[in-house]
């Protein structure tokens, strides 16, 4: 299914970007097939100059295009009918600008989490985004994806911390929207636009984040229960209590097998991460009162953290046949969602775990061994239980898959408006197409 | 009346008193908050969704405007018609219809006023954000065309931060839903996208915003500076030491006097600047930050930091903060207040540089704003019926911006652009980014009738005449 590489277009991108950065051999490519469609090349340019005129290029010639930051979340999307150019964001990977005492910095859109977050660590600042696989997450793709980890709770997800960015349009135009300063209301916010947009509205080149100062301590409490209903009882007792917790995760008793949490098997986990004086955590002991079943503090703590992030990549390395999804109810929905997923998963012989906030954005994992479908029928039978104004998004699965459900499920959100935006701001389609639910 | 036939159509689906035409009724509508005026052709009044779209709808057909209207609180300009029309009011629109108070959502109508919601869910422990000063006045409709913010803001965010859902009647007369309850929705954020898009490219006919829990514990502390440069660094020295207040609020030495007169809240008028600090959260964690941000004040030179001993104090003095502009607006026949924010770190910098503003023009200027966020207000006061004064006023407020925009800031951050600030966003902006900008607009607006004119400058061939219009009309209180 892949396309023909054509000489012709990679001697442009060549001159654009250097001979050095385009790649169109087979080998060079097969790490970049997505659902089996390999790109016809791959680019790495060096400046947004570059990709201004790479996106110049491609509209004129109506190539379809693939911007890609660490390339770790490219398993999201229907699958795309072809591929000619991967345009890869990793160059762009500066700090242009850092202002610790505004507590706002600006990016490359390449750089990755972890990078960053290394840099914010030295002026005992904190990124409020973790997402999983932070190692190899550009701040540009968490951007497109969306994508959030547990300090969601307090800080909210990218969304809210994105004060402004900068993106090439698909006909070659580099626009910016926002700014720098934490308060502004110049101009459209294209900033919420690009959010979850999944790549199709513009190839982001740089970011403007808000980072926060870093708490001197943290404590984080873990607590277990036989059921789901006290697991939720007990979140609703924090919500309701004058606490505010950085993290409030409830993981699943599968999901909590892979976590090193020391719990007993088969109960629910909930975990609550919290900061501040000793005064303060001695506060949080007393609102918490003797449902904690263990405590934890310093680099075992970081840790533990690092792999809640990263469990549900785990889950999928570890089981064939599997599906994750990234699932958004109410609070109040909780419950019943993670109760027909029980439920479910019993009645069509599927394993399955959960984790995530435990107010109602969660990851969730389906495996059923070699039979896809019953993960049909499992994925299908969930969304109908959610009801459709619920997120259910498919963020890994295989291909087979994919050939049989939509990895997008349904949205409240008016396809048609939506359809508005994506032809304002690529009428041609050529940025991911066929890969987005519009 | 030159659009009989409309408004006889429209009083067929509204209903008779839900048409205004008289001359005499329609001034009411020419202002906002601001000094610009524009008539309407016509004023009406939807009672639901279904009469938004059908106003939409018949506007639409015989090429007619449409500029939607809160409380008129505005501004920047927001709510007056450019090119006569139709200004739909949503004053019929004020229900609250849902509080769901285990997932913390209200449902509301846009004419619902900011005060009146967190009024209404209080005794569930519960209230709504964004505190914009005009809250007990201006509707949530407002608040989400305008993104609004407050000076608690600066520790829950502003409007945007706190809507998950809209319901919104489309330039064709579609009404469409956008996003909802949960917190993520799949496909495009249209609703974070829509909010502060003041009325340009949807017209709001319902809201789903967060509710928030009122905290255990409150403590607002006054810090009283000699000087503005002192209190301008304890800004920057909070900032960066990692205090989190929930609010933290500047007032000058002009402002403090003409607020004390007018309020009598306690602030010393014989300073040169004060700060209203105020920190919210745990018991425990409010008491430690309260030392903190005494310490780090003292260390600027503060003369004393003061403590609201009660909710009556505090009330008091945050009466005084809200009712500033009120108080300035004793000073001088006219006063013209901009919105433009800089980093925290350059506020020292800005406060200089509009002192030296002040002086070469010879005007005086007060500064009440909202500090912990770099949101400057600085209120030129002058005389409208002095010519020349106007001229002055007008070069004046422009170099402020565009110095807080040289400094790394922007042009508002929080009272819009409308129609106000809208020849100076190549400031901000080159012809690339307004293009894109320009894009959406016309993707969903595509004859420009829903709010024509505002937030985008002018297509370059006509900017000059439009700079040169806008200088004899557009001074803003
Ligand atoms: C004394 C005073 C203090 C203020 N303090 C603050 C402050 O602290 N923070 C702050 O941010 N602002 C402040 N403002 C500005 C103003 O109050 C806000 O912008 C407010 O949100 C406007 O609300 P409104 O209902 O009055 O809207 P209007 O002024 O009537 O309209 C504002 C804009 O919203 C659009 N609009 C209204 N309803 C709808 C709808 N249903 N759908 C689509 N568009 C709509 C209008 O077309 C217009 O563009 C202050 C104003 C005053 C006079």
């Amino acid at each position: 299914m892949s396309a023909a590489p054509s000489r012709a277009l990679s001697l442009e991108l060549a001159q654009i970007a250097g001979e050095e950065n385009v790649r169109e051999k087979a080998e060079d490519l097969r790490h970049l097939e997505i659902d089996g469609v390999t790109p016809a090349c791959v680019v790495t340019p060096q400046t947004v100059e570059q990709i201004a005129a790479i996106m110049r290029l491609a509209f004129n010639h109506d190539l379809v295009v693939v911007p890609a930051g660490g390339f770790t979340q490219q398993a999201i999307g229907r699958i795309p009918s072809r591929i000619d150019i991967v345009l890869r964001t990793e160059r762009l990977n500066r700090v242009e600008h850092y202002d610790p005492g505004d507590l706002t910095l600006s990016v490359g859109a390449g750089i990755t989490i972890a990078q960053l977050r290394r840099v914010v660590d030295g002026n005992r600042q904190l990124l409020p985004i973790d997402p999983a696989r932070s190692e190899r997450v550009t701040v540009g793709g968490a951007i497109a994806a969306n994508a959030s980890g547990a300090l969601q709770h307090r800080f909210g997800s990218i969304r809210e911390s994105l004060l402004g960015v900068r993106f090439v349009t698909a006909d070659g135009r580099i626009a910016k929207a926002g700014g720098r300063v934490v308060k502004n209301v110049a101009g459209y916010d294209l900033m919420k636009l690009m959010t979850g947009s999944f790549g199709t509205l513009g190839v982001l080149v740089s970011a403007n984040l808000k980072v926060f100062p870093a708490p001197h301590q943290y404590r984080t409490f873990v607590t277990e229960f036989v059921s789901l209903h006290q697991a939720i009882q007990y979140r609703d007792r924090i919500l309701q209590s004058p606490l505010s917790p950085l993290c409030l995760e409830i993981a699943s008793p599968e999901a909590r097998t892979m976590i090193p949490d020391g719990g007993s098997r088969g109960t629910w986990g909930v975990y609550l991460r919290a900061a501040g004086s000793d005064a303060v955590l001695a506060r949080y002991r007393q609102e918490l009162g003797t449902d904690v079943a263990r405590e934890g503090g310093g680099a075992d703590e970081e840790m533990f953290w690092r792999t809640i992030a990263d469990w549900a990549d785990l889950w999928a390395q570890s089981q064939n046949n599997c599906a994750l999804l990234r699932v958004s109810v109410p609070s109040s929905a909780v419950e019943n969602a993670l109760r027909s997923a029980a439920t479910l998963a019993g009645n069509t012989g599927v394993h399955w775990g959960a984790l995530g906030r435990a107010t109602g954005s969660f990851l969730i994992a389906f495996s059923a061994a070699e039979s896809v479908e019953r993960l049909v029928t499992m994925v299908n039978a969930y969304r109908n239980a959610l009801g459709c104004d619920s997120m259910a998004v498919i963020t890994h699965c295989s291909t087979a898959l994919k050939q049989h459900i939509d990895v997008w499920g349904t949205t409240p959100t008016d396809l048609a408006a939506m359809r508005i935006a994506r032809k304002a701001l690529d009428r041609k389609q050529i940025l991911n197409r066929g890969r987005f639910l519009i | 009346m030159k659009l009989a036939a409309l408004a006889k159509q429209l009083r067929s689906v509204l209903g008779e008193e839900a048409v205004l035409h008289h001359p005499e009724d329609l001034m009411l509508y020419e202002y906002d908050a601001g000094l610009a005026k524009g008539t309407p052709e016509l004023v009406v009044f939807p009672k639901t969704t279904e009469h938004v779209s059908a106003i939409v709808r018949l506007a639409g057909a015989r090429g007619v405007p449409i500029v939607p209207r809160g409380a008129g609180t505005g501004l920047s300009g927001g709510s007056i018609p450019r090119q006569g029309g139709i200004v739909m009011v949503f004053s019929r629109m004020r229900r609250i219809l849902e509080v769901d108070v285990p997932n913390r959502r209200a449902v509301v109508q846009p004419g619902v006023v900011n005060l009146e919601l967190s009024q209404a869910v209080a005794r569930y422990g519960l209230y709504f954000a964004p505190d914009p000063s005009s809250q007990k006045a201006s509707t949530i409709g407002g608040n989400v065309a305008e993104n609004s913010g407050g000076p608690h803001t600066l520790a829950y965010g502003v409007t945007v931060n706190h809507v998950t859902g809209l319901e919104v009647v489309l330039a064709d007369g579609r009404a469409v839903q956008l996003g909802g309850k949960a917190g993520e929705h799949a496909g495009y954020d249209l609703t974070g996208f829509l909010v502060g898009t003041e009325g340009t490219i949807g017209i709001v006919t319902k809201v789903v915003v967060k509710l928030s829990r009122i905290p255990e514990q409150i403590a607002t502390l006054l810090a009283v500076f000699q000087t503005a440069e002192d209190a301008a660094n304890t800004v920057t020295s909070l900032t960066a030491e990692g205090i989190t207040t929930s609010a933290l609020e500047m007032l000058d030495g002009w402002t403090l006097r003409a607020v004390e007169e007018a309020t009598h809240a306690g602030y010393p008028i014989d300073s040169g600047a004060v700060l209203l600090i105020e920190l919210e959260g745990l018991r425990e964690e409010v008491e430690e930050q309260a030392e903190a941000v005494a310490r780090i004040c003292m260390a600027h030179q503060a003369r004393e930091v003061r403590r609201a001993k009660d909710e009556r104090e505090r009330q008091l003095l945050w009466i005084g903060r809200k009712n500033a502009f009120a108080a300035i607006g004793r000073l001088a026949p006219s006063y013209y207040t901009q919105d433009g924010v800089v980093p925290r770190t350059k506020i020292a910098d800005i406060l200089r540089f509009i002192d030296g503003v002040a002086k070469k023009y010879g005007m005086t200027i007060c500064n009440v704003f909202h500090a912990g966020d770099g949101n400057l207000h600085p209120a030129i006061l002058f005389d409208l019926r002095d010519a020349e004064q106007v001229e002055k006023v007008h070069a004046a407020g422009r170099e402020i911006l565009t110095r807080c925009v040289e400094l790394g800031g922007t042009l508002t951050g929080e009272h819009g652009i409308g129609m106000e600030k809208n020849e100076l966003m190549p400031v901000l902006f080159n012809d690339d980014d307004l293009e894109v900008m320009a894009r959406m607009r016309s993707a969903f607006n595509p004859n420009e009738l829903l709010n024509p004119q505002k937030i985008l400058p002018a297509p370059r061939s006509c900017r000059e005449g439009v700079i040169s219009m806008q200088s004899a009309a557009g001074v803003e209180q």
